[in-house]
C-alpha cells in the first residue's frame, strides 16, 4: 500500500467522521432510543424509590413493554417475539420502549410486587385441565379479601401480581363456580367470566401452543398428555429396546411431592401412580390405581375402592394404608418425612394448606382397599385434582428407608408404574426399565431421559440417530422433520396461554379503549406464523380450546392498526402514546 | 527460599476471605431469591414466605438493626453469613437448594468434565502455539513469520462463541462428522478413577469409547484453544527473540553450531520461562471461557452450571462453584510467582 | 517489509540530525509498519462506518418488522420475492442483516471504549497512587486524608448499625487527628492504648441511646477502629490493601463476574458496560502500578523531589508521561478485549435492550437458526466482531513496537 494513498484514506475518514460527526443535529430518534439513557424505569422501580415516587403526585414514566428473560412454551421466542409487538404498537402509534427488566426470578419477582409499569408478556401452563385452575389463580378471591362470612359482600382488592387488575364480579363468579358440584352449571358460569374479561380487555391473550415432540419413524405408541405425564409404556421402538428421549432439562427431584417442574413429572409419572389418571390423550380424570371414588350427595365425602394386588416396585403392598401414608406426609407439617428442606408446594396450592388449612380434613382408612376423603366444604375439581402427577403414591417403605434423601440421584423413587426407576446420572441422563409386574400390562422398551439443552444441538441428535425422539424444537427445524421421512412430529395439545398484561397501576391503561387499541394493534396471526408455524393458535380468550368451558362465540379483537389509532384518537391520545403516567393511588410498601 | 514461599502463601489468605465474602454479598445483593426461581409462574405469596423462611433467606445476611436494639445478639450468630462462614469452615459447600444434592457431589461429577476440556484445549494451544511461535522467531521477518503472527493474532480476536457456532454449522450440520454437543453418545459409559473420559477409555482398553468422546471434546477443545494458542504462539516469538538477541547465542553460531542446535539447545531452555508463565496464567482464563463454551455445546461442566445458578439463585452452587474457580486461579498464581522465585533469585529477595 | 532493524536504528542515532520527538518518531514507526497500518485502516473503518450510520444513515429499530422477508440468504439482486437488495440476508423479523451490522458497530464499539475508560480511569487512579506511595513517603496532609478517609469509612459502619450519625463525625475526627499527630507519644503501645479507648467511648456512649447490645457491638467495632488508626497506616499499607483488592476481582472468572454484576445491576447497554470496566480495573491497576514502580526510583524523581515539587506535580509532571506508552499500548489490546466481552454478554442475553442492534445480541438471536440453514444471520455479526477487536489488537501491537522499540514481538 503506498503510504500516500494511505495517509489520504486515513485523513479523510477521520476528517468525515468528525466533522460532520460534531455538526449532526443531536438529537435523532435513534440516540433517544439508545438503551443506556433508558435503563432509569427498571431502578425506580425498586420498592424503596417507588415510595418516594408515592410523594410526587403524577410520574411520567416512557411507555415500556417488559419482554421474558426465558423460553417458555407459551412464548417459545420472547425476545424477538417482544420485538415484533413493539414494531407492531409502533405501527398503531404506541411510541413503546422495550425492557429487560432482569433474569427469570428478577422478573417473577418485579412482577410479584407489581412493579413492571407497563406492557408484560407471561404465560399459563395448567395443571389439571380444570377451568378453575386457570382462572381462579388470575382473578379468584385471595385469602385477604374473604373478609366476612357472605361471599356477595366480599370486595376483590387489586392483585399487585396480577398488575393491580381487579374485578369484584368476576372473582365471586368464580367464587360460585369453585363450589358448584355441577359441571353443566360451572361450565355456564367460566362462559361468563371470559365473556366478561374480554369485554373488559383484563388481558391481551396472544397465543395458545401445541408442543410439538418429535420422533424418529422407528419409534411408535408415544401418547403426548395435555395434562399430566406423557405415556411412555406403550411405546415401541423398531430394531432397539431402548427408547432414548431428548429433553431440555434435567429433573430436579424425583418425589413428585417436592417439585413443581415438568422434567420432574415426566419421570415420576411412569414410576408412580395417582389414586386417578388422566384419559390418554385428553384432560378427563379416570381411575388408576383407584378402581372408583365416589362422592356423597353434597360432594364432601369421597369413597375410593383401591385396586388390589398391586405392588410397589420394593415388593411392598399397595393399600389403604400406603395411601393414608402418602397424603399425611404431604399435609401435616409435623410428619417425621415431611422434612423442612422439602417443600410441598402443590398439595398447599391444589388443597388450600396443611394441616388444619387443609381441605381435606381426615383421610380415613374404612377397610385394607377403600379410603373416605373428607372436605371441609365442597371441591368440584376433586378428582382432576386426585389425578395430578403430584399426588402420585410412594412406596412408604421406600420413603422410610431414603428418608430426607428419597427422590434423590441416589435414590430415586419407588412406586406402582410401569417403569421401575433404574439410575440418574445427574445433568445426563435417567433410566428406567419396564415393571414386569405392572397391572395395566408391561411395557417393552428402556426408556432414557436425556438432558440436550439447547434446541438445535437436541434436534441434530434425533436426525443423528443419537436419540429417539424429543420434545421442543425451533420452528425452521420442524418444518424440516416434517419433510424429513425419517421424522415425525407429534403435537401436545395446547394447556397453556400466553398473554401481555397491562398494568392497571398505569392511568392511561385504566381507560378501557387504550386497552382495546393495543389489542386491536397487534398482529397476532403473524406471531403466530411467524414463531410458533403451525403448532400454535391465536388465543381468545384465556381457557385454551382443550379445556371445558372454552367459549368459541367470542368474537376475537381483529387486526386492525387503523382502528387502533382512532380508538387511541378516542382516548385522548390522537399523537399517539408513548409517555403514561404513574396512577399515586396504588401503593407499594 | 523457603521463607518467601510462606510469605506468598500467607499473602494469599486475605484475597481468599475476601473472595469468600464478595461471593456471599454479590448472590445476596442480586435481586429476585430462590424462592421465585423454583416455584415459576405458580408462586402464591404464601409459599414464597414459606419456603424463605425453610431456607433461612428471611435471617439477616450479618446484623439486624431492631434486633441489636430490642438487646439480641444472638441474631448475628444465626445471620446467613456466619451459617456461610461457619459451614465453610469446615468444608462443607451445602445442598443446592432447589435440588438438594450437595453441592460437592455434583462437583465432583462435573468439575472433571471442565478439566478434560481446559486441559485438552491447553494441550492443543501448546502444541500448535510453541512450534509455530519458535518457527516466526528463528525465520523473523519471512513470509511464514507474518503469516502466523497474523494468524496468532486472529485467534486471540476470535469471538469463541461464534467459532464454536461455526465449527456446529459446517462440521456438524453441513458435514455431519461430528456430534453437535453433549460429552458421549448414548450407550457408552466409561467409568475409572480419573473421571477424564479420554484417559479412562485409554485406561480401560475401550477403543470405541475413546473414539466417542473423542468426537465429542474435539470441537469445544478447539474453539477454546485458539485464544491460548495465539497467546502463546506470540510470547514464545518474543521471548525466542529476546534469547536470540543475547551474546551467548551470538557466541554460539560464532563457535560455528548449527541453527537448529542453538535454537534447540540454547535459546528454547532460556526462552521457556515466560512462555511457561503465560502457559499458567491462561489456566484461569480458559476455566472463564468455559461458560460461553459449554453453552454452545451442552458441555456437562461447571462454567455453565454455576452459570445456571446464578439464574435460579440457587446460592450454595454459586458459592461452591466459584469459590473453586477462584481458588484454582489463586493456587495458579502462588505456583507461576513461586516457579519464578525458584527460577530467578533477584525476586525473592525484592 | 519497511520494518525497522535495531542495529540501523542505532547507527542513524549517532548521525546528526533535526530534533524529532519522541512521539514523532513513534507515529513514523508505527506508519512504517504494514501490520499496524492495516490495524488502524480497520479501527478507523469501523469507527467512522458506526459514527456516520448513526448519525446520518436513518434507522428505526422500533419500526422494523417485515415478515414477508424474514429470514433471507443474501441477495445481490432484486428479484420477484426479494423486491430489496439485502448483502447479508436478513433475520427472524425480515430485518436487514447489513443496516444491522453497521448500526450495531454504534453500540458494540461505544460498549468497548466507556468500558475501557472506565477501566482505565480507575485503574490508572489506582495504579498511580499504589505505585508512588509504595516508596514514596507520604506528606502529612495526605496521611492526614488518608486516616480521615479510614475513619469516615470505619465511623459509617458503625453510625449504621447504632444509627446515630455522631460516630461519623467522631471517627473521622480521630482519624484527622491520628493523621496530624504521628509521631504523638513515643511508644506504640501507648498509642493504641489511648486511640482504641478513644474508639470505644466515641462509639459506645452514643450507642448507649439506642441500646445496651447496640453499645457493646459498637464498642467492639471502636476498639479495633482505634487500633487500626493507632497503627501507624502508610503508603506501603495503603498499596498492599488495594493490591489484595485487585487481586480479589482477579481471581473471579472474568464473565461469571461481569455476569453477576450485570444480574445485580439489571441489563442494558450501560449496565454492560460497567461490569465489563469494573472487571477491567485491576488489570489497568497492575500495570501502572508495576510501571510507577519502575520510574519512581529514577534519578529525575529524586531530582524533582529534592527540589522540593509536590506529590502532586511529580506525579503529573514526571510520573504520568513517562509511563503513557505502557498504558495506551494496554488500553488498545483492552478496547480489544472490552468488545470481545460485550459481545459475550450481548450472546447471553444481557447486552443492548432490543430492538437496539448490538452484535453479540444479533449472535444470540440468530443462532437457533443455524440448523435450518440461516448461516448468514451468524457469519456476518460474528465476522464483525472479530475483524474490529483484530484491528484494534493489530492497532495495539503496532503500537506497542512503535512506542517501544525494545519491546518489539
Amino acid at each position: 500500500m503506498s503510504k500516500k494513498l494511505f495517509y489520504l484514506i486515513i485523513s479523510l475518514l477521520m476528517a468525515g467522521s468528525l466533522v460532520l460527526g460534531a455538526c449532526a443535529p443531536k438529537p435523532t430518534p435513534v440516540e433517544e432510543a439508545a438503551p443506556a439513557e433508558e435503563a432509569a424505569p427498571a431502578e425506580e422501580a425498586a420498592p424503596a424509590e417507588e415510595a418516594q415516587a408515592e410523594e410526587v403526585a403524577a410520574e411520567k414514566i416512557p411507555l415500556t413493554l417488559y419482554y421474558m428473560p426465558v423460553t417458555r412454551f407459551y412464548y417459545p421466542s420472547p425476545k424477538e417475539i417482544g420485538e415484533a409487538m413493539a414494531a407492531d404498537l409502533a405501527n398503531a402509534g404506541f411510541d413503546v420502549q422495550l425492557e429487560l427488566a432482569g433474569d427469570w426470578p428478577t422478573y417473577l419477582g418485579l412482577r410479584r410486587e407489581g412493579n413492571l409499569d407497563g406492557l408484560y408478556m407471561l404465560g399459563w401452563g395448567g395443571d389439571n385441565g380444570d377451568p378453575d385452575n386457570f382462572l381462579n389463580y388470575f382473578f379468584g378471591f385471595s385469602s385477604a379479601d374473604k373478609v366476612g362470612d357472605d361471599p356477595a359482600a366480599w370486595v376483590k382488592s387489586p392483585e399487585k401480581r396480577e398488575g393491580w387488575y381487579a374485578n369484584t364480579d368476576v372473582a365471586y363468579l368464580l367464587y360460585q363456580a369453585s363450589i358448584n358440584p355441577d359441571q353443566s352449571a360451572r361450565e355456564e358460569m367460566y362462559k361468563q367470566v371470559e365473556n366478561m374479561l374480554h369485554d373488559d380487555v383484563a388481558r391481551l391473550w396472544v397465543a395458545h401452543n401445541n408442543t410439538p415432540l418429535v420422533f424418529s419413524s422407528a419409534v411408535s405408541g408415544y401418547v403426548p398428555q395435555p395434562v399430566g405425564a406423557d405415556y411412555f409404556e406403550g411405546v415401541k421402538v423398531e430394531g432397539s429396546d431402548t427408547f432414548v428421549f431428548g429433553r431440555g432439562g434435567d429433573s430436579v427431584q424425583l418425589d413428585p411431592a417436592v417439585v413443581t417442574d415438568g422434567e420432574s413429572f415426566r419421570v415420576t409419572g411412569q414410576v408412580l401412580e395417582p389414586l386417578y389418571q388422566y384419559e390418554p390423550g385428553s384432560t378427563k380424570p379416570i381411575p388408576a390405581l383407584a378402581e372408583s371414588c365416589t362422592p356423597n350427595e353434597n360432594s364432601t365425602e369421597w369413597t375410593c375402592t383401591l385396586r388390589q394386588g398391586v405392588k410397589f416396585h420394593d415388593g411392598t403392598d399397595f393399600n389403604a394404608d400406603a395411601v393414608i401414608f402418602n397424603f399425611d406426609r404431604w399435609r401435616f407439617t409435623d410428619n417425621p418425612y415431611h422434612y423442612d428442606s422439602q417443600v410441598f408446594e402443590y398439595y398447599e396450592y391444589m388443597w388450600g394448606g396443611f394441616d388444619d388449612a387443609s381441605v381435606i380434613t381426615a383421610v380415613e382408612k374404612v377397610d385394607d382397599y377403600t379410603v373416605k376423603f373428607v372436605l371441609s366444604q365442597p371441591l368440584a375439581p376433586f378428582l382432576a385434582n386426585l389425578a395430578m402427577d403430584m399426588f402420585a403414591i410412594s412406596s412408604p417403605a421406600a420413603i422410610e428407608a431414603a428418608g430426607e434423601d428419597y427422590g434423590l440421584p441416589s435414590n430415586g423413587c419407588v412406586g406402582t408404574g410401569p417403569f421401575k426407576f433404574v439410575e440418574w446420572v445427574e445433568g445426563d441422563h435417567i433410566t428406567i426399565t419396564p415393571n414386569e409386574d405392572y397391572w395395566g400390562g408391561a411395557p417393552t422398551v428402556d426408556v432414557v431421559f436425556r438432558v440436550i439443552a439447547d434446541d438445535s444441538a437436541r434436534f441434530l441428535a434425533l436426525k443423528a440417530g443419537d436419540i429417539q425422539g424429543l420434545e421442543q424444537a425451533v420452528v425452521e427445524d420442524l418444518a424440516a422433520a416434517e419433510a424429513d421421512d425419517a421424522l415425525y412430529v407429534l403435537t401436545r395439545p395446547a394447556l397453556n396461554t400466553g398473554y401481555l398484561a397491562f398494568s392497571y397501576k398505569i392511568v392511561e391503561f385504566q381507560d378501557v379503549r387504550v386497552r382495546e387499541a393495543i389489542a386491536h394493534a397487534i398482529n397476532r396471526q403473524g406471531l403466530i406464523d411467524n414463531f410458533y408455524g403451525a403448532y400454535g393458535e391465536v388465543a381468545k380468550t384465556f381457557l385454551p380450546p382443550l379445556i371445558w368451558g372454552y367459549d368459541d362465540t367470542i368474537e376475537d379483537w381483529e387486526y386492525n392498526p387503523e382502528l387502533s389509532r382512532q380508538l387511541l384518537a378516542e382516548a385522548g391520545f390522537p399523537d399517539g402514546l408513548s409517555e403514561v403516567t404513574i396512577d399515586p393511588t396504588f401503593v407499594t410498601e | 527460599m523457603t521463607r518467601y514461599i510462606i510469605r506468598r502463601i500467607i499473602s494469599v489468605i486475605p484475597t481468599l476471605i475476601g473472595v469468600t465474602f464478595v461471593i456471599f454479598m454479590f448472590q445476596r445483593l442480586i435481586p429476585g431469591d430462590p424462592a421465585i426461581a423454583m416455584l415459576g409462574e405458580h408462586a402464591t405469596e404464601d409459599s414464597i414466605n414459606r419456603i424463605r423462611e425453610q431456607f433461612g433467606l428471611n435471617r439477616p445476611l450479618f446484623l439486624d438493626r431492631e434486633a441489636l436494639a430490642t438487646g439480641d445478639l444472638s441474631g448475628f450468630f444465626d445471620s446467613q453469613y456466619v451459617n456461610y462462614m461457619e459451614r465453610l469452615s469446615h468444608l462443607d459447600l451445602g445442598e443446592s437448594i432447589h435440588r438438594r444434592i450437595p453441592v460437592l457431589e455434583t462437583l465432583k461429577l462435573r468439575f472433571p468434565a471442565t478439566v478434560e476440556l481446559s486441559l485438552l484445549s491447553m494441550i492443543i494451544a501448546i502444541l500448535i502455539g510453541i512450534p509455530v511461535g519458535i518457527i516466526s522467531a528463528s525465520r523473523r521477518n519471512s513470509l511464514i513469520d507474518s503469516v502466523s503472527m497474523v494468524g496468532s493474532l486472529i485467534g486471540v480476536s476470535m469471538p469463541i462463541f461464534w467459532l464454536g457456532l461455526m465449527e456446529i454449522m459446517l462440521l456438524a450440520v453441513i458435514l455431519k462428522w461430528l456430534p453437535a454437543g453433549g460429552r458421549l453418545s448414548t450407550g457408552f459409559e466409561i467409568n475409572g478413577i480419573t473421571h477424564l473420559y479420554l484417559v479412562d477409555s485409554l485406561l480401560n482398553g475401550d477403543l470405541a469409547g475413546f473414539k466417542d468422546a473423542l468426537s465429542h471434546i474435539i470441537m469445544p477443545a478447539v474453539a477454546l484453544a485458539t485464544i491460548p494458542m495465539g497467546i502463546i504462539a506470540r510470547m514464545t516469538r518474543s521471548s525466542m527473540l529476546d534469547v536470540l538477541q543475547e551474546d551467548y547465542i551470538r557466541t554460539a553460531r560464532a563457535k560455528g553450531l548449527g541453527g537448529r542446535l542453538v535454537l534447540f539447545r540454547h535459546a528454547l531452555k532460556n526462552a521457556a520461562l515466560p512462555v511457561v508463565t503465560i502457559i499458567g496464567l491462561q489456566a484461569g482464563t480458559l476455566l472463564a471461557g468455559a461458560v460461553l463454551t459449554e453453552t454452545i455445546f451442552s458441555w456437562p461442566g461447571i462454567g455453565r452450571w454455576v452459570y445456571d445458578a446464578i439464574l435460579g439463585r440457587d446460592y450454595p452452587i454459586v458459592q461452591g462453584g466459584t469459590l473453586l474457580i477462584a481458588l484454582i486461579f489463586v493456587a495458579v498464581n502462588l505456583i507461576v510467582d513461586i516457579l519464578y522465585a525458584l527460577l530467578d533469585p533477584r525476586i525473592r529477595y525484592k | 517489509m519497511t520494518q525497522i532493524n535495531p542495529e540501523e536504528f542505532i547507527v542513524t542515532d549517532f548521525a546528526v540530525r533535526e530534533h524529532r520527538s519522541l512521539w514523532g518518531d513513534a507515529w513514523r514507526r508505527l506508519i512504517s509498519s504494514n501490520t499496524a497500518r492495516l490495524g488502524m485502516f480497520v479501527v478507523i473503518l469501523f469507527i467512522s462506518s458506526a459514527t456516520l450510520s448513526h448519525f446520518f444513515w436513518e434507522y428505526e429499530p422500533k419500526k422494523d418488522l417485515d415478515y414477508s422477508l424474514k429470514l433471507k440468504a443474501p441477495n445481490l439482486t432484486v428479484t420477484e420475492e426479494i423486491p430489496s437488495i439485502h448483502p447479508f440476508g436478513t433475520d427472524k423479523l425480515g430485518r436487514d442483516i447489513f443496516r444491522r451490522v453497521v448500526h450495531g458497530g454504534w453500540n458494540s464499539l461505544r460498549v468497548g471504549i466507556v468500558a475501557v475508560g472506565i477501566s482505565l480511569i480507575f485503574g490508572g487512579v489506582i495504579g498511580l497512587l499504589t505505585g508512588f506511595y509504595e516508596t514514596i513517603t507520604m506528606t502529612t496532609v495526605e496521611r492526614i486524608t488518608l486516616f480521615g478517609i479510614s475513619g469516615f469509612l470505619l465511623g459509617s459502619l458503625s453510625a449504621w448499625i447504632a444509627n446515630q450519625p455522631l460516630q461519623l463525625v467522631g471517627f473521622t475526627l480521630l482519624g484527622l487527628v491520628a493523621g496530624y499527630f504521628e509521631g504523638f507519644w513515643a511508644g506504640q503501645l501507648k498509642r493504641v492504648v489511648f486511640f482504641s479507648v478513644l474508639g470505644i467511648l466515641i462509639s459506645a456512649v452514643p450507642a448507649l441511646f439506642a441500646g445496651s447490645s447496640v453499645a457493646l457491638v459498637c464498642g467492639v467495632l471502636g476498639l479495633l477502629t482505634g487500633i487500626f488508626l493507632a497503627l501507624a497506616l502508610d503508603g506501603r499499607f495503603f498499596s498492599n490493601v488495594m493490591m489484595r483488592i485487585m487481586d480479589m476481582i482477579l481471581s473471579f472468572p472474568g464473565y461469571l463476574l461481569a455476569i453477576a454484576i450485570v444480574a445485580f445491576l439489571g441489563p442494558g447497554l450501560g449496565k454492560g458496560m460497567i461490569a465489563i470496566g469494573v472487571v477491567g480495573i485491576p488489570v489497568y491497576a497492575r500495570l501502572t502500578r508495576s510501571a510507577v514502580l519502575s520510574v519512581v526510583n529514577k534519578e529525575y524523581i529524586l531530582a524533582a523531589q529534592s527540589v522540593g515539587e509536590s506529590h502532586g506535580r511529580i506525579i503529573f509532571r514526571h510520573i504520568t508521561p513517562n509511563i503513557l506508552s505502557p498504558i495506551i499500548v494496554q488500553t488498545t489490546m483492552g478496547l480489544a478485549n472490552a468488545i470481545l466481552s460485550a459481545a459475550a454478554l450481548g450472546f447471553l442475553g444481557l447486552g443492548a435492550i432490543p430492538p437496539e442492534p448490538e452484535w453479540g445480541a444479533m449472535l444470540g438471536d440468530s443462532y437457533r437458526y443455524l440448523t435450518s440453514g440461516a448461516w448468514w444471520a451468524v457469519l456476518f455479526p460474528g465476522l464483525a466482531i472479530m475483524l474490529s477487536v483484530l484491528g484494534f489488537n493489530l492497532l495495539g501491537d503496532g503500537l506497542r513496537d512503535a512506542l517501544d522499540p525494545k519491546l518489539r514481538t
